[in-house]
């Protein structure tokens, strides 16, 4: 039977692992002895591609050929903040081929322990993805030569490897707080083992990094009053940078932390104790408070209700997130087992039920499979009663897939030939707030008085096409079909395309 | 999903103004009641982090702009509460340390220029306290109309508090022109109109017609506020030519937005009369705009609509047209167009009726078009 592997492609940093039909899980190191692997891609100027740690070093020295975060910008032209592309060598590199060289590296490291290629595996994504992330996350895994069976939420995988370890049961809040994503996501878990997501929330550009670069303003400001300039070159950047991770890293342990910076030819004592680094997060403190809270509101839960607070991501060791958790829903949060490694393990144990041959007495094979579901909302553009233009929801965030919604509209003047139908993606009635995804028009092949239905309805099927049809409400006759098959950033040729020049780069 | 959200933490993404009533409003009281603030500042905020993260940039990036404005004016609804309410200044930084007049100034306008209100207020209050003299006065009520025009919104008792030193500082020193600024803002600010407007007129006797293009720039806002046209026309006109170089694009900046934001409530046209007030000042307002791209854009849509919303579109049957043109060899058809067309203004209140609805099309159906209308509703956040 084909091994399936469960990836963890976060925006720092990246895992793989792999559950045996005994429902062992192992998580795969690389010839380094490393775990972890830095999502951070090097490009040699010999056309060679540098994944993890040995690219994160190379950012030093070449910053400008080295790509970080890219998964922020995931289903999007561009990850940079100035909204650039970002080009090496005079070609331009999408989110998605730059995961896809992540992608690659960490089938390497499996192909190097198991001795075999790896092609089929489960990949993890933030539960507030939309459906366009979650197409470009496949998009990487197919650019890499990978067969992507599942996309499925971090929390979910995280709460599985939990659950697993602890038999936890009843309503769950999964608090994942990672390098650069946050993530928060209540969800119900029967005694079976099943699970059901009643709420998700999250913010796709807070995490860990965010923190690095306050102690790094922090630094800048401390060096210039001592006449100390840490930022002239790119390269003393990203070292003053390192410095600050590592300040953070020990300020979860110790009281007070300290560096050693170098600017202007000469170096300069820094020491930051906690209280300090509490301050300077203290917006992002509040922004997670805020996302939690309003997760468990929109789930329609108050803090009483949730039996066990699971902290996940490298982030959740910040003393601060432990405090505020306990502070808002009153009760001591959990760790999962390995806060940087449990989502790869939770994706690996899926991985392994797919693969249908785990050995019946153990407790993995017991329990049911994750039931898909829609990420967010899906709705047409109508006018409400005061003739302003907003998204009506067929079809409500967390149904599970396959989906089916259906709604009736009327016209709204006399004599209309035809209707514009908008589909959107998301929860919101405010169109500013939800993506408009496909649109189409709709000919009833004559004029139809004011009030006239239209009957639309939404398919989302289990293959991940979303299909729109309309209908004339009083004939039944066919109006309009749209189809969002790869809601992405690359179609499926680009992406052809990209697997095939992505064959022949080496990457190490 | 069964959370109920409250219709104001999302309805509202501006408060209505800058006075501590509509600050509240902003946060929902009424209909709550004043103890519910940190609730509703808390609710609020969470609503909008929420929507900072949805799928659709334009979205996300209005939910960040309102997220900064919900701090804000927190902030200054809790600055006139009692420090144990959460209104006093942090304490932790050190009192900045100053000797000479130039020195307090370089520490105001390093605080100002930073947002840190709180601690210029603090160095300024320390100023009056130690010094008791018109140059403390000048520096406290700069930094209180600082807070007013910069920050947009102020408690009223740090008005009346920034008032009270404007007012004497101009007592002092009154041919300073800074002081006359500072006491015609806060005068505005406090909704003080006639008396913003006689303090305007004095400054320019008193400074010996030295008077800024701030000075006409306030007064171009409180004859908008008096609904006298002609005179917010003038000054805004005044506003824009006193205007120091370095200083002249946010002049003609905000001249346009005064000047827009008032056409915007004369949407829509109702009559011939309302359409010429209307062209005339969205015609002051380009001429206020040239040359700075972003005020030139914000009265771009305005400015096509006061061209267009006259010109008049044939709204009949063309066939009817077309027979009579024919039987009267021609001779009927500039009649006949003539009484059957309307001006684009009417054509939009009177919607997509049956007949109109082709020249709706045309005329009133353009996004610009209906995109003014929406900003007077408060519909759209950009325009605002």
């Amino acid at each position: 039977m084909e091994r399936i592997f469960g990836i963890d492609l976060g925006t720092t940093n990246s895992v793989i692992a792999y559950t045996d039909s005994t429902g062992t899980t192992e998580v795969i190191a690389g010839q380094d002895g490393n775990r972890i692997v830095p999502s951070v891609v090097y490009f040699g100027k010999d056309g060679t591609q540098l994944v993890g740690t040995s690219a994160r070093q190379r950012a030093i020295i070449e910053p400008e050929r080295v790509a970080m975060l890219f998964k922020r910008g995931m289903g999007e032209k561009t990850f940079l903040e100035n909204e650039q592309p970002f080009v090496v060598d005079g070609k331009t590199w999408s989110p998605e081929e730059l995961s896809a060289s992540v992608l690659k590296k960490l089938a390497l490291m499996a192909q190097d322990r198991f001795g075999e290629p790896v092609r089929k595996v489960v990949i993890t994504v933030p539960a507030y993805f939309g459906d366009n992330e979650r197409a470009a996350t496949k998009s990487a895994g197919e650019i890499a030569g990978l067969e992507v069976l599942h996309i499925v939420n971090e929390p979910t995988a995280a709460a599985i490897a939990h659950g697993l370890d602890n038999a936890s049961t009843g309503r769950i809040l999964v608090f994942d707080l990672g390098g650069g994503t946050f993530d928060v996501t209540v969800m119900e878990v029967a005694p079976d083992g099943s699970m059901k997501v009643l709420a998700t929330g999250g913010d796709r550009r807070l995490g860990g990094m965010d923190f690095d670069n306050l102690i790094l303003d922090k630094m800048s400001a401390t060096a210039r009053q001592s006449g100390l300039d840490i930022e002239t070159e790119p390269w003393a950047r990203q070292d003053a940078y390192d410095k600050a991770e590592a300040l953070k890293k020990e300020l979860s342990t110790l009281d007070t932390a300290a560096a050693s910076l170098t600017g202007s030819g000469r170096p300069l004592p820094f020491e930051l104790n906690r209280a300090e680094f509490e301050k300077l997060i203290k917006d992002k403190l509040t922004a997670t408070e805020d996302t939690t809270v309003y997760t468990l509101e929109t789930a329609g839960l108050q803090p009483s209700d949730i039996g066990t607070v699971l902290m996940v991501g490298g982030s959740s060791r910040i003393p601060a997130f432990q405090q505020m958790l306990e502070h808002v829903l009153g009760k001591q949060p959990v760790f999962s087992r390995n806060l940087d490694e449990d989502v790869a393990r939770g994706a690996a144990m899926l991985g392994a039920k797919e693969g249908q041959d785990l050995d019946p007495r153990s407790v993995l094979a017991r329990m049911p499979k994750p039931v898909d579901v829609c990420s967010h909302g899906l709705g047409v553009s109508a006018l409400n009663d005061d003739r302003v233009m907003q998204n009506v929801i067929i079809i409500e965030a967390q149904s599970p897939v396959p989906a089916h919604g259906e709604d009736t509209f009327n016209t709204v003047e006399e004599g209309q030939t035809h209707v514009e139908i908008k589909l959107n993606e998301g929860d919101e009635e405010d169109l500013e707030f939800v993506k408009q995804i496909a649109k189409g028009t709709g000919r009833f092949g004559r004029a139809v008085p004011k009030g006239y239905p239209i009957v639309v309805k939404i398919d989302y099927t289990r293959a991940g096409m979303i299909e729109l049809n309309a209908y004339d409400g009083e004939t039944g006759a066919f109006l309009c079909k749209l189809e969002v098959e790869r809601p992405g950033n690359l179609s499926s040729g680009q992406a052809a395309n990209a697997a095939e020049i992505f064959r022949k780069t080496k990457v190490s | 999903m069964v959370a109920t959200r409250e219709k104001w933490e999302t309805t509202s993404t501006l408060p209505r103004g800058a006075s501590y009533e509509q600050m509240l409003e902003f946060f929902g009281i009424p209909p709550s009641t004043a103890d519910a603030l940190d609730d509703n500042i808390s609710k609020k905020r969470r609503r909008w982090n929420h929507m900072s993260n949805s799928g659709n940039s334009v979205g996300r990036q209005k939910a960040a702009e309102v997220l900064k404005l919900i701090q804000r004016v927190s902030q200054a609804v809790k600055r006139g509460m009692a420090d144990d309410q959460g209104g006093g200044a942090e304490t932790e930084i050190p009192a900045s340390v100053f000797e000479t007049l130039e020195e307090l100034w370089r520490i105001l306008s390093e605080y100002v220029f930073a947002d840190e209100y709180d601690e210029a207020l603090r160095v300024a209050r320390e100023a009056v306290s130690r010094w008791r003299n018109a140059d403390a006065a000048s520096a406290l009520a700069w930094v209180v109309t600082s807070l007013v025009n910069d920050a947009g919104i102020a408690h009223p008792r740090l008005v009346a508090e920034g008032l009270e030193a404007a007012q004497f500082a101009v007592r002092m020193q009154p041919g300073e022109v800074r002081n006359w600024e500072s006491t015609a803002s806060l005068l505005l600010a406090s909704s003080m109109v006639q008396d913003a407007v006689a303090a305007i007129d004095q400054a320019e006797r008193a400074t010996g017609g030295r008077a800024t293009a701030l000075l006409y720039l306030l007064r171009t806002r409180a004859m908008v506020t008096l609904k006298r046209a002609d005179e917010a026309m003038v000054a805004a006109v005044r506003a824009v030519t006193r205007a120091e170089p370095a200083v002249a694009a946010a002049i003609r900046s905000e001249a346009t937005d005064v000047l827009v934001s008032w056409a915007a409530t004369m949407l829509p046209i109702r009559s011939d009369t309302d359409l010429t007030r209307y062209s005339e000042m969205i015609g002051v307002a380009a001429w206020c705009s040239h040359g700075v791209p972003e005020a030139e854009d914000r009265v771009r849509a305005y400015r096509m609509w006061a061209i267009n919303a006259g010109k008049r579109v044939f709204v009949g049957s063309t066939r009817m047209r077309s027979f009579l043109a024919v039987i009267t060899g021609f001779i009927s058809l500039p009649i006949h167009n003539r009484a059957r067309s309307q001006p684009a203004w009417q054509i939009f209140n009177e919607g997509q009726g049956k007949e109109i609805t082709e020249a709706f099309f045309i005329v009133a159906a353009p996004a610009y078009v209906q995109k003014i209308h929406n900003v007077r509703l408060g519909l759209s956040f950009q325009d605002q």
